[in-house]
């Protein structure tokens, strides 16, 4: 058997241009295959960071099919729901800032009050009578960036709705544990958040709703549905599973796409391997002639594939862990995150599961070995006799 | 003629029909039977295309008769599935092709020890057997030579070092000297003669008049068109 | 809706893979019954012959995929334990239609069966004449069949997963209020239980003692079900260290340091060699007695590994759960 294997490295390079095409191709798609599995696992670790920072339940009223703003009165009754420890209003929303492109999440504090985020919480706690004495903000770094790029290093100039201005201070930089969510976030006093955005006192953005016991979590939502119909109540554990189908359909359909490449692949692999050349047909001629077995034959066709595939597997997958995790995956992070000149900068932190390297191994190693099955029996089947002919 | 003793090689009434029943159906070997004794040297004549190959290849199990039965030392290898056919090969059968039919791009040592490597051998006892007939046969110095770079006769000695190497009973050689110049020629022929005094069964298939009527032949078979002549 | 998770999409294209080669086998094996003639010389024989080639080979390549990927399955359905609400592991994700547990028992035989046939095989190769060739094919043809039920199965169940209905965690799946089969073993009087598992094992010992291939077999195929039913039971609590957390499955997960994986190859391997050595005596194979080994090997070391839990638990805490 060793020997067997030694003399099947030794046919691989000895054939070395034949094999080395095949290597780099099988190399390269491996490569590809790997770098997108592991952006939208590190993508999809980032997100649910992101989600359990999230509030356990959110209210959204909805007039007309659209999200709408939900008035504060109702705050208090669904406080007084059995389970609820806390509900609080949130004011919050996206400003557009045309000169640069870009979407700014703005979120507003209730400067004295309780916030629903231990983050903001402590941003809040931080500047607390800043935010309450004058018009000030407190941004995420990319946004102080991209202010500072066109002119607003010190402070800006939001637009309200019925055309005039508003000058607002940067008063600090947020810098909270997940960089992706916060990179374009702006936290202001609620009642200038509502000031810009041109909203009423006694409306908010939605409801949060904070429910200690996990198991209640349902029925409490139930509660409020029933409470208020025209609203959205979205659990933590919906948005979960919603993100969790996304980023599966996401991967799911590029994976469907990459199966028909690499089944075009082995269909021209196939091809290859089948199409022996004078030289391998009276080597094989010989083999059988000296006493080797059909089994010994494909054994040894056996060895080339196996090695192949599995060097080329190795070294795509290593390729691939320094291509997105130390380079940060140039091109490819902006196919998943959007062109959107603030959002994509955020770092891919490292996160590689033995299931998504078990992942690629099986959509391109097995696959490889079985288009190399037939040809390899083809030729382990020759007739031996014609080579003394 | 024929030494007491065990029979060797025995083909029993074979007959080859290549293609049967097709518009070009051709009958390599007609009733062909003859025994070949233990460390006989026996030649098998005959102009070309006369079936000599295909007896030969009969003989080595890598065809199976059409008609009739191949008992090699009592085994009927002509029935042998793929298999066990390889084995016997590998086992008792020492083969010198036309040509030699070396692998060009490996080395004089390993084109040696290609019989073996499917049997379960460590690196020390392949390059002992190797080196036992490198040296029988003069090619040690050449051992990491690749085949492709060799001489004639150099050609030749591997050859016969690679049909050795497992020490088989038997030795069967296909048109040994049809390459070759009268020196490499008589160059075979001592080996042959070394063979035999090994006490190897040898059978030789060609139609250079060199091997006819030597003195170390146990017989001659002249065929031709199939059949064997006289019978 | 169906889940179109990456890695549901690569199990059924392996699936598919592996259903055009068992079809393929299927075919040529049908050939072989039909036309084989050892005696015969004709080409057609000569073409069979390498024609069974290739139906090993393949037959080989499916077993050998079949054994990882089952693993792959497993760590599949693991992970569409996120997305289904209420399930915690592979457990409720297999209940999630009613497909799911007869899908789970069929993979594993065909598991045992393709390796039997392997097994068959190789001893047939020894044989110069390849004596079993058609009986192997012939059993190849009855083989087939629940492949092709073992991948419906596959398919019924992966489109028939509704992600919006909750589905049942291990916890309730294999209490002992619930009405079912596994339930109803949950349920026996533990000595009843363990009697019938280290009776077993018992068995498999005093097979090999007295070199009985018959007897072996029969012992380690009990052996299959009364170790998963009774680890379910009694020693998967222990690993847990919960008294009322019964699960085959959760063994597989990080939390027990994948301890579960190695319990099953052993399993696997002790009771396969433990069938297998039947079949090898009766096809005249003179290593059984090896394989006779091998088998009380495998059943050892499942049995140590998992009595280890329970003796350490009570070793530590003096008391049994």
């Amino acid at each position: 058997m060793k020997n067997l294997f030694a003399f099947a490295l030794g046919s691989l390079l000895r054939r070395g241009a034949k094999n080395l095409f095949i290597f780099v191709i099988f190399f390269l798609m491996v490569f590809v295959l790997a770098s997108v599995f592991m952006v939208t696992h590190a993508l999809k670790k980032e997100m649910f960071t992101t989600l359990s920072a999230l509030p356990q339940i959110t209210v959204q009223r909805i007039v007309a099919g659209r999200q709408t703003q939900i008035g504060v009165e109702r705050v208090e009754r669904i406080a007084r729901i059995l389970g609820v420890s806390q509900a609080l209003p949130r004011v919050w929303g996206f400003y557009y800032f045309p000169r640069a492109g870009v979407n700014y999440s703005i979120v507003g504090l209730e400067s004295f009050g309780q916030q629903y985020r231990a983050d903001l919480q402590k941003a809040a706690d931080l500047y607390v009578e800043k935010l309450a004495a004058e018009d000030v903000m407190i941004v995420g770094p990319g946004v102080k960036k991209s202010l500072a790029e066109h002119f607003y290093p010190e402070s800006f100039l939001f637009v309200k709705p019925d055309g005039s201005l508003k000058k607002v201070r940067i008063a600090g930089v947020f810098k909270p544990q997940t960089v992706l969510e916060s990179n374009d976030l702006i936290l202001m006093e609620n009642s200038l958040v509502r000031e810009i955005f041109g909203m009423d006192e006694s409306m908010a953005t939605d409801i949060v709703v904070r429910v200690p016991n996990k198991e209640e979590i349902p029925t409490v939502a139930r509660k409020i549905r029933e409470i208020y119909p025209d609203t959205r109540v979205i659990t933590r554990e919906d948005l979960r599973i919603s993100y969790q189908n996304v980023f599966d359909y996401k991967s799911g359909i590029f994976l469907a796409l990459f199966i028909v490449a690499v089944f075009t692949f082995f269909i021209i692999l196939y091809d290859k391997a089948s199409g022996l050349s004078s030289e391998e047909k009276r080597e094989i001629g010989i083999l059988k002639a000296l006493g080797w077995k059909i089994g010994d034959i494909m054994r040894v066709k056996f060895f080339e594939a196996a090695v192949i595939s599995l060097t080329a597997y190795l070294l795509a997958v290593t390729t691939a862990l320094a291509y997105v995790f130390m380079a940060q995956a140039p091109l490819l992070k902006h196919l998943f995150t959007g062109f959107s000149v603030l959002k994509p900068s955020f770092a891919l932190s490292f996160s590689v599961d033995v299931g998504t390297l078990a992942l690629i191994f099986f959509v391109t190693v097995p696959v490889y070995i079985a288009a190399t099955l037939i040809p390899s029996w083809k030729a382990a089947t020759l007739d031996a006799d014609e080579v003394i002919r | 003629m024929q030494k007491e003793g065990l029979n060797m090689v025995e083909v029993k009434g074979v007959s080859k029909v290549f293609n049967a029943g097709r518009p070009n159906e051709m009958t390599a070997l007609e009733d062909v039977s003859f025994a070949v004794g233990e460390g006989e040297l026996v030649i098998l004549k005959g102009p070309s295309g006369s079936g000599k190959s295909t007896l030969l290849s009969l003989i080595a199990a890598l065809q199976k008769p059409t008609r009739g039965e191949v008992v090699v030392a009592n085994e009927p290898v002509s029935r042998f599935s793929e298999d066990f056919a390889a084995l016997y090969r590998r086992r008792k059968i020492g083969f010198v092709f036309q040509k030699f039919n070396l692998i060009p791009s490996l080395s004089v040592y390993e084109n040696i020890i290609t019989p073996l490597l499917p049997e379960k051998l460590d690196e020390e006892a392949l390059k002992e057997r190797a080196q036992r007939v490198m040296e029988t046969f003069a090619i040690a110095h050449k051992a990491n030579e690749p085949a492709r770079n060799l001489s004639g006769g150099e050609q030749q000695r591997t050859a016969i070092a690679r049909a050795l190497v497992n020490d088989p009973p038997i030795i069967l050689a296909d048109e040994p000297t049809a390459n070759l110049d009268a020196d490499l020629s008589h160059a075979f022929l001592s080996y042959v003669g070394q063979m035999k005094e090994e006490g190897k069964t040898v059978i030789i298939a060609t139609h250079d008049p060199l091997f006819f009527d030597l003195a170390i032949t146990d017989r001659e078979i002249a065929l031709r068109n199939g059949k064997m002549e006289g019978a | 809706m169906t889940l179109l998770s990456p890695e549901v999409i690569a199990v059924l294209m392996l699936d598919g893979i592996l259903f055009f080669f068992a079809s393929l086998a299927f075919l040529l094996s049908l050939r072989i019954v039909l036309r084989w003639d050892e005696r015969a010389t004709t080409p057609l024989q000569y073409t069979l012959q390498k024609q069974a080639y290739l139906v090993a080979t393949v037959i080989a390549f499916i077993f050998y995929l079949k054994l990882p990927l089952f693993l792959f399955f497993i760590y599949t359905l693991d992970l569409l334990s996120n997305i289904l609400p209420g399930a915690m592991c592979a457990a409720g994700v297999t209940t999630a239609t009613v497909y799911g547990m007869p899908l789970f028992g069929l993979k594993i035989a065909n598991l045992y069966l393709f390796g039997l046939w392997l097994a068959a095989h190789r001893i047939d190769m020894g044989y110069p004449t390849m004596p079993y060739t058609r009986v192997k094919f012939l059993a190849y043809l009855l083989l087939f069949p629940l492949f092709v039920a073992e991948e419906a199965l596959e398919l019924l169940h992966f489109f028939g997963i509704n992600p919006h209905v909750i589905v049942s965690c291990c916890g309730t799946l294999f209490s002992a209020a619930k009405s079912s089969a596994v339930s109803a073993f949950v349920s026996l009087p533990l000595p009843v239980t363990l009697g019938s598992f280290y009776g077993l094992f018992g068995l498999a010992v005093w097979a090999w003692r007295k070199q009985r291939p018959l007897l072996s077999a029969l012992a380690n195929l009990l052996f299959v079900p009364v170790a998963i039913l009774s680890l379910i039971a009694f020693f998967s609590t222990y690993v847990y260290e919960m008294p009322h957390h019964h699960c085959p499955f959760c063994l597989l997960q990080a939390d027990y340091r994948f301890v579960g994986y190695l319990m099953y190859a052993f399993l696997f391997f002790g009771t396969f060699f433990g069938m297998a050595v039947w079949l090898a005596k009766r096809m005249g194979y003179e290593g059984w007695r090896k394989w006779l080994l091998f088998s009380l090997i495998g059943d050892f070391l499942y049995v140590a590994l998992v009595s280890y839990y329970p003796i350490a638990f009570y070793l530590k805490n003096g008391v049994w759960l």
